[in-house]
Formats: structure tokens, C-alpha cells, sequence
């Protein structure tokens, strides 16, 4: 019986032998660039010294992660949090309900709005930073050139800080939808049509089929990326948070981010170790969040469980 | 089908190549000099050296080949030494030299302009010039030059960098203002020698301007309001914790409740509240000579040193009028270890990029070369002297790094037109004359503090351009930043300092 058994994976192995081999790449490059890293995570505990290179240079503990949690510096814990969350919630919303919409359309149309809806996604945050700034520039942008001429007062946008949570999560919710609905999409076109047409046989609304059929089944997909979503809760998009605002000082109260943070403070000391200190936070506590989020799924609904 | 097959064979080998081509390649540097070409014949008693710097204009590659190769000619015979040149633009100047730095590129000298001479030194980059009396033996030229000022590169007593000789002091208050819309008003002015007024008259010029061009900014700040506005040392090139009376005690206090600053602050406020600042000020990326050249605005805040005129005229593309209130000026104790030359601790040829800098401090030939390029080609020499782009260029040459101050010693090189021919002789004068700060020569080592520093920078930057650009009351604004650098250790930061500076002048 063992010689059946072992003759039977070497002719599977054979048999997936390209597909290995097309694997190979991938698996190198993630090897190369994510693991083979990891021993540097030892730096954010360490002094480094160029002269003594990452593994002579000295332990230091926790010194390197205090400036995270000083006292002045909790908002940006803060402003991490709660901006993330926003995003997962408004793109996820958002992306959903412009996949069913699109799934809906023929497929010329469908090409047309997808592709213009993609398009934002591609712009730089840098050139995004400045089509907000012909918006709401004060002298010359378009947003105060249309309240003075609707009778109202210009507004300095870059120094009131209560608009700006919903300028970044509007700006980042339009450059981010037409990407995030692509996954959406897809799941959507593999779904059985036989569903639907049972649904309309039985005299379904439109709404009513989107709402029993079409997001229960997105369910495990939704599932899928926010808990992906939520490893990278700790995270931000630096341009969004530093360009966008202009780096504007009256701002800094809510659109400080733990990276924005990092990258003033360190401008310039120019601390290697604080740094290194900086992305071990954010990593390992979003790799913990991801783990126990999928405990939690595998308690709760386990076949959407991701591992 | 056939085509299908040799497709897929194709695109498999291609993807096995791509994989095998990686990993033979690793670790192949990015010089890129064309001097590499000249290497076959070198022989073997003569070093090369790597020299990188900053350029605001960086050279082609055939101008700086051919500096490199009249540079070498000298240097092979008298010093046997090589150079090849990197000369990099401002943006990614920090990041490759970082780079350079904290990998195995060979790179010899360097200077630490943008990535901070503290933090370089903090991390292991900069030889110890004084080993194994590198710089007694072969740097004596460049010692005696900067005898008055070299201490000031001494971290810890250790010697890491040799400063440039350029201007250390400076007149603060100056202002320049575009000199048609000064004729505009007609307001008679000296176009050739700084004009001294009074801060009532400049109040009357602005007053003026602003009426007769509302249209444009009357005055653009930018981040200089206390290096040019307030008579004081920075200890360690922040702002947290400075001396107030730097000439003569040695005592560190609070900038930012001093009354120096809120009188500053309170002027801004004031310019702005009566509309001659921008409301884009904060976030506009417009620096101020471009703002000037292209019309936009008039006037901003600008130290007065020897060529100044011709300096922000050339910047702003259009003659401009300088004007000083008051006689302050400042030989602070940063300003020598602002921009150094250092030797990276790597380096496989210390002895070579000893005798190379000192080369560039002491030959007027290898200064002209490094900061000018090649007479003829890069520049010509008029009758009476001066220096200039040749006839035709248009400015554009081929070796002009336009840096001149960031070279190790301008005071041998040649004088650019516009400036007057003793422009060397009034800056040394002034250099002379000038009060020097009792913590010359002080390094801060802030590396324990690095918590507060990294509050009390964030705070910084978040009250800093409202209040130096006038954008709040600073009545209402500084009290509450003060409170803010409190809670986040600002006595602590500065208690540290004073401790510091206080051992160290034990010492000296």
C-alpha cells in the first residue's frame, strides 16, 4: 500500500510541477522582501550604529518607543483608529453599492464607469493634494469663489480643523472606491443566476433581491476584506494625511497619523531605531488584531473564517 | 497551436531568466561617474577618492567629467590623489547619501548639508579627524585656514568635520524689497549699498506699497523669523531652550516667552491684519524670490551679508533693494557645524581624502575648479576681474553646481559680477567683527531626549507657521504652545541643555 501511496504523489507532484514552478517567482520575492527582513525588526530595541552594524549595536529596551505614547502624543493613536475605521465602514459601503449598481449595466457602459471610476485610484496623492488645494485654496479656490458669490464669507480651509474629517475621508473614499469594487465586482459576476431568476419568478423587487440575495452572498468576501482592513488598522497613507492638508499646522489636532507623526518628529534626528520602533508597533499589533479577529470568525461563522 | 507552444515556452524561460538574472546582479553600485572609463590606466600609487555634495544646479555629465579630469591633473601630480565627483540635487541629496553612507558604496568625503551634522555624527558616520593625527599631518593648510572656527565641528571634544570658510555673520532685520515697485511709489533708494532705515520708515514703505499694488503680497514669510529676527543662539539647531544673550552669559532660556519673540510675532500679526500677507501663506509652496520674481509679492525677510544685492537678485530673477534695520549681527555657535566637510569612518583611503580637502582649502586653482568649473567653458573672466557666464550661455553651462558658500573655502575663488571685486575682504571683515557667541564650539547631544524632542518638534510645527506668519493673535496663541511644550517637557529639554552646556564650558 505504501508504494501505491507514494507512487501517487509523485504523479501529482509531476503532475502541478509548472504550477510550482510558477510559483517560484512570487515566493522569491515575497521571501527576499517580507521575511528576509524580519530579523531586522530587532533595531526597534536597539542604538544602532553604523559602525557596529544591526547585530553588534546595543539592547536599549523600550526606550525607542516611548516618544509613541507621550503625553502629547495619544491623538495620534486617536486619529489612526477612528479615521481607519471611517474608511472601512464608508469604502466598504460605498464600493459595495457601486458594484451592484455596476453589475447591473451593460457591459459597453459597465467599461466606461469603471474605468473612470478606477482613474482616481491612479493619480498620485501628490497631484490629488493639489486638485483639493484649486478647491479650497482661500484666495483662489473654487470652493470660497463660489460662497462669496453666493453672499457668504470666504473660509480658510487649511486652518479650521472641523472640516477636515470629512474632506479626508471624502477624498480618500473617491480615490480609493474604484479599486476596492473590482474584488466586488468580481464575486459578483461568479454568482449563480439561477438565484435571481427563482427570486423574480417569485415576484422579488429590485431592492428586495439586492438585499436577500446579493449581499448575504457578498458576505464572506466583505468578511474577507475587513479583516485584511483591519490588519492594517494601525497604518495610514501618508500622502493622504500629509499632502492633502498641505501640511498645515493648524491642522495637526486630526490629521496627525502615527506615520505623519513619525516622519516630523524624526525629520530631523534622522533616529533609525525610533522608526524601526515605529513600523514594529504598527505591524505587530495589526498582525494581533488579525488573529484575533479570525478567532473570534471561527467561534462565531466559521466557513468564513480566513484561517 | 504551434504558436501557442512557443509562446508558453517563451514566457517561461523569460520568467526563469528574470529569476536567475536577480540573484547575479546583487549588489552592483550605482556610480555614476564616467570617470570609471579612466580607471585602466591609473597606476597604482594613486588613490581615488569619492567626493559628494550638494548642488543647487546639478552639472551634466560631460562638465563634470571634464572638472573631474582638470581637477585630477593637478591633484595626480602634487598629492596623488583622484577624485570623482557626485554632485546631487537637493531633494534626494539626504536619502542617497544615507544611503551611501550606511552601505558599502565607496564614498570618501561628503558634506552633511540637509541631513543634520549631529545625527551624522550620532550615527557613526564621520571619521575622527584626529586619529592618528590624520589632519595634523595632512590637513594642516585647511587647519590654519579655519583655525577661528574649527572647534565648532567638536562633538564630545572629537573632532568629526572641518567647517567652510563662508560668511559667519550676518546683519539680522534685513528686508528686500523688488525694486520697480519701490520706483513705483517712488521711494528713492540706494541700488548698490544696503539702505539703513528705521522700523517706522520701513512701516511707511509697506503702508505704501500695499496701496498702490493690493493686488500682489505685500510681504511673504517663510520659516526664518527667529534666525532673522531675533538676536540669539540656537543651541543645538532647534529652537527649544536658547541663549538670549549669547555674548555674554551663558544662560539658557525659553524663546518662545521671551519679549523679543512676541514682539516679532506681535509685527506679523499686525502686517497680516492689515492684509499684506497671503491667506494662502501657510500653505502655498511658493518660496518668497520666486514669489517676487513672478510679481507676485514684494518684500520678505532676508539676512544682510556681503552680496547680498547680487545674491537675491539673481534668485529672484529681477533687480531688488536691500534694506537693514539695526546693527545686530552674530557668530552663532551652530553656524561652523551647519554644513561641514567630513571623511566617512568607511573610508578605505582617509589619508588620499585628507590631502584632497586640504587641497581645496589652500589651492586657488582646485577652489575656482570645484565651485566654477573650467575657465572658458563654465566661465570667463572679465577685464576687470569679475567672473561671469560666457557670452551666449544664457547661464547654462555645463559644471555650475551654484553653491559656492557650501565649497570648502570661497575666499580663494574668484568674484562672481555683481558683487563688488572685495566682497571676500567685507565678508571676513564682517566675520571679524561680529560678537561670537560665548557657546562656540557647544555640540547638544540630544539622543536621551529624543521623546521630548519628538512632542515638542510636532507641537512646533503646529502653532509655528499660524504665529511667525501672523495667522493668530500671538497674545492668545504663544501662551497656549508654551503651555502645550510644558506638559510634553520643554523645562526638562532645556534643563538638559543648560546642564550640558554648562560641563562643557567647565572644560574649556
Amino acid at each position: 500500500m505504501r508504494m501505491g501511496e507514494k507512487k501517487r504523489s509523485l504523479m501529482r507532484f509531476k503532475r502541478f510541477l509548472p504550477i510550482y514552478l510558477m510559483m517560484l517567482p512570487g515566493l522569491l520575492y515575497l521571501f527576499i522582501n517580507s521575511y528576509m527582513p524580519l530579523p531586522g525588526l530587532v533595531l526597534a530595541f536597539k542604538n544602532y550604529n553604523a559602525n557596529k552594524g544591526i547585530y553588534g549595536s546595543p539592547w536599549v529596551g523600550f526606550k525607542n518607543f516611548k516618544y509613541l505614547f507621550a503625553n502629547d502624543a495619544w491623538y495620534i493613536t486617536r486619529n489612526t483608529i477612528l479615521y481607519n475605521l471611517a474608511f472601512i465602514v464608508v469604502n466598504t459601503c460605498l464600493a459595495i453599492a457601486i458594484a451592484i449598481i455596476l453589475s447591473e449595466m451593460s457591459s459597453k457602459m459597465k467599461k466606461v464607469y469603471q474605468s473612470s471610476i478606477l482613474m482616481p485610484f491612479m493619480l498620485s496623492t501628490v497631484i490629488v493634494s493639489y486638485l483639493v488645494y484649486a478647491f479650497l485654496g482661500t484666495d483662489y479656490g473654487q470652493l470660497n469663489s463660489l460662497l462669496v458669490k453666493l453672499g457668504g464669507q470666504p473660509i480658510s480651509w487649511y486652518v479650521e480643523s472641523k472640516y477636515w474629517p470629512f474632506i479626508l475621508v471624502f477624498v480618500n473614499a473617491w480615490k480609493g472606491v474604484g479599486y476596492s469594487c473590482i474584488v466586488y465586482i468580481a464575486t459578483i459576476t461568479g454568482f449563480d443566476t439561477s438565484y435571481y431568476e427563482a427570486a423574480v419568478m417569485d415576484g422579488a423587487s429590485k431592492w428586495q433581491q439586492i438585499r436577500l440575495i446579493t449581499i448575504p452572498l457578498l458576505k464572506s468576501t466583505v468578511i474577507m476584506m475587513t479583516v485584511l482592513a483591519i490588519g492594517r488598522i494601525f497604518y495610514s497613507d501618508f500622502g493622504l494625511f500629509y499632502q492633502v492638508p498641505r501640511n498645515s499646522g493648524a491642522l495637526f489636532r486630526v490629521t496627525n497619523t502615527i506615520d505623519t507623526y513619525v516622519y516630523r518628529s524624526l525629520l530631523e534626528l534622522g533616529d533609525i531605531n525610533m522608526s524601526a520602533a515605529a513600523g514594529f508597533y504598527q505591524s505587530i499589533v495589526g498582525f494581533l488584531l488579525v488573529i484575533g479577529t479570525n478567532l473570534l470568525l471561527r467561534k462565531k461563522d466559521p466557513e468564513n473564517a480566513i484561517f | 497551436m504551434k504558436v501557442k507552444r512557443i509562446l508558453a515556452v517563451l514566457m517561461s524561460t523569460i520568467m526563469v531568466v528574470g529569476m536567475l538574472a536577480a540573484c547575479g546582479n546583487s549588489g552592483s553600485s550605482e556610480t555614476n561617474s564616467s570617470a570609471s572609463e579612466s580607471e585602466a590606466d591609473v597606476p597604482q600609487s594613486v588613490e581615488k577618492v569619492v567626493m559628494g555634495f550638494l548642488g543647487f544646479s546639478v552639472p551634466s555629465a560631460e562638465g563634470e567629467a571634464a572638472v573631474e579630469a582638470a581637477i585630477n591633473e593637478i591633484t595626480r601630480e602634487k598629492i596623488g590623489v583622484e577624485v570623482d565627483l557626485l554632485i546631487m540635487d537637493g531633494m534626494s541629496y539626504a536619502q542617497q547619501m544615507t544611503l551611501m553612507l550606511s552601505g558599502n558604496e565607496q564614498l570618501d568625503i561628503f558634506n552633511c548639508i540637509a541631513m543634520g551634522f549631529t545625527s551624522v555624527v550620532n550615527n557613526g558616520y564621520t571619521l575622527d579627524l584626529e586619529e592618528n593625527n590624520l589632519i595634523q599631518t595632512y590637513g594642516a593648510g585647511a587647519m590654519e585656514v579655519m583655525a577661528d572656527y574649527i572647534d565648532g565641528c567638536r562633538f564630545d571634544g572629537t573632532l568629526y568635520g572641518i567647517p567652510q570658510n563662508k560668511d559667519y555673520a550676518s546683519y539680522q532685520n534685513g528686508y528686500i524689497i523688488a525694486a520697480d515697485d519701490l520706483d513705483g511709489i517712488g521711494y528713492s533708494y540706494s541700488a548698490a549699498e544696503v539702505n539703513k532705515i528705521t522700523w517706522d520708515e520701513l512701516e511707511n514703505i509697506m503702508v505704501q506699497l500695499h496701496e498702490a499694488y493690493p493686488e500682489k503680497n505685500t510681504f511673504i514669510p517663510q520659516r526664518v523669523l527667529v534666525g532673522g529676527s531675533i538676536f540669539c543662539d540656537t543651541i543645538g539647531n532647534d529652537n527649544f531652550g536658547v541663549m538670549m544673550k549669547p555674548d555674554t552669559s551663558l544662560e539658557i532660556s525659553n524663546l518662545f516667552t521671551s519679549p523679543e519673540y512676541m514682539e516679532a510675532c506681535q509685527r506679523i500679526y499686525r502686517w497680516n491684519q492689515m492684509g499684506y500677507i497671503s491667506g494662502d501663506a501657510m500653505t502655498s509652496d511658493q518660496g518668497n524670490t520666486e514669489a517676487v520674481g513672478s510679481n507676485a509679492g514684494i518684500s520678505y525677510l532676508c539676512n544682510i551679508k556681503a552680496g547680498v544685492i547680487t545674491q537675491e537678485s539673481a534668485r529672484c530673477g529681477k533687480p531688488v533693494v536691500a534694506f537693514q534695520i539695526g546693527e545686530v549681527s552674530l557668530v552663532a555657535s551652530s553656524t561652523a557645524s551647519s554644513n561641514p566637510w567630513c571623511i566617512n569612518s568607511n573610508s578605505e583611503h582617509p589619508e588620499a581624502a585628507m590631502k584632497l580637502l586640504n587641497a581645496f582649502y589652500t589651492d586657488p586653482e582646485l577652489a575656482n575648479l570645484l565651485a566654477y568649473g573650467i575657465k572658458d567653458v563654465d566661465y570667463v573672466i572679465a577685464g576687470d576681474g569679475h567672473y561671469s557666464f560666457p557670452e551666449g550661455s544664457d547661464g547654462k553651462v555645463g559644471y555650475h553646481p551654484n553653491i559656492s558658500w557650501l565649497m570648502p573655502n570661497q575666499f580663494l575663488t574668484g568674484v562672481w559680477e555683481g558683487n563688488s571685486l572685495d566682497v571676500w575682504e567685507q565678508t571676513e571683515a564682517i566675520n571679524k567683527s561680529a560678537p561670537v557667541s560665548k557657546a562656540s564650539g557647544f555640540m547638544f547631544d540630544n539622543a536621551e531626549l529624543s521623546t521630548e524632542y519628538a512632542a515638542l518638534t510636532n507641537i512646533y510645527d503646529e502653532y509655528r507657521d499660524q504665529i511667525e506668519f501672523g495667522f493668530v493673535d500671538p497674545e492668545v496663541a504663544i501662551p497656549e504652545m508654551v503651555q502645550r511644550m510644558n506638559n510634553a517637557g520643554l523645562e526638562a529639554y532645556m534643563a538638559a541643555k543648560q546642564q550640558q552646556l554648562d560641563d562643557w564650558s567647565k572644560d574649556q
